[in-house]
């Protein structure tokens, strides 16, 4: 974890703020095995939850890969809908058809502005 | 701030209303973590790998980026109620295994199975390399003796110059 939390501490003292983009090298050891996404900011994403208790290294990971999943389903489900009304850019209705379409993703219904 | 208070306990007490619960954190501008997201530019470049030659519009990996959050804290959530009912102080990779079943994203299991083992796979691999660095392979009962071996030396020379310096 300790070169997750670098890259979080890097970013804020170079711009003075959460610099979102940036992803610092040293966390090649965490990403081994083809995670895309910083743990460290998984955690602080999770720990935001007052309720949410400790969670193992393994259940971060989990969480992190996990959400690479996500971002893959719902981008490639948005994209049939974008396909299919034959445009060539995936817009923000095409996300929003797949938050309606899919029971799994009703979580999402209101809780977006 | 009271009405922040009260709205975070209005929250807390309604626990099963997950929107609600983290409405109330977005609105209480205490916690500096209400804003945070995965990194930007690690989900365009995820997107842009699978879609190639699809343009995305910003409004829409803006939603996406948003959904991540938000699917991040369900997933805790879920996890963590699983957790309190098996009475576990630590939330662990079975909890979140079967949050995910419990969600409807059980195809999620076993490519976030096959992480687990080489996360797994890694930490083993690291605990063996620290292990190398630090005692340059040699076995933790040789160290033991190689250590007994070098007290006995430093008590014997201290031994010794303090009779000269008594002398």
């Amino acid at each position: 974890m300790a070169g997750g939390e670098s890259e979080t501490n890097a970013s804020l003292n170079n711009n003075g703020v959460e610099a979102a983009t940036e992803e610092l090298p040293g966390e090649e050891e965490e990403k081994g095995s083809g995670l895309r996404f910083p743990l460290a900011r998984i955690k602080r994403i999770m720990k935001a939850d007052p309720e949410l208790g400790l969670a193992s290294q393994d259940a971060v990971f989990l969480v992190a890969k996990a959400t690479e999943l996500f971002v893959e389903s719902l981008a490639l489900e948005a994209y049939h809908y974008t396909s299919q009304s034959k445009k060539k850019t995936v817009s923000r209705r095409d996300v929003d058809h797949c938050i309606d379409a899919i029971e799994a993703l009703a979580f999402l219904d209101g809780a977006m502005d | 701030m009271q009405d922040h208070c009260s709205l975070f306990i209005f929250s807390a007490d309604h626990f099963k209303q997950k929107s609600e619960k983290f409405k109330a954190m977005s609105v209480s501008s205490d916690q500096p973590d209400d804003e945070l997201t995965i990194p930007r530019a690690a989900m365009n470049k995820m997107i842009k790998e699978l879609l190639p030659n699809v343009r995305v519009a910003n409004e829409a990996r803006e939603l996406i980026l948003n959904c991540c959050t938000e699917f991040i804290h369900l997933l805790s959530s879920e996890a963590n109620e699983i957790c309190n009912q098996q009475q576990k102080k630590t939330i662990n990779a079975e909890h979140i295994l079967m949050s995910l079943d419990k969600l409807g994203f059980g195809d999620y299991r076993a490519d976030a199975e096959a992480v687990l083992k080489d996360c797994k796979a890694m930490a083993a691999k690291k605990r063996r390399k620290s292990t190398r660095l630090e005692n340059l392979g040699i076995p933790e009962e040789e160290l033991l003796r190689q250590q007994q071996e070098l007290f006995a030396k430093v008590s014997f020379r201290m031994i010794i110059s303090n009779r000269w310096y008594v002398e």
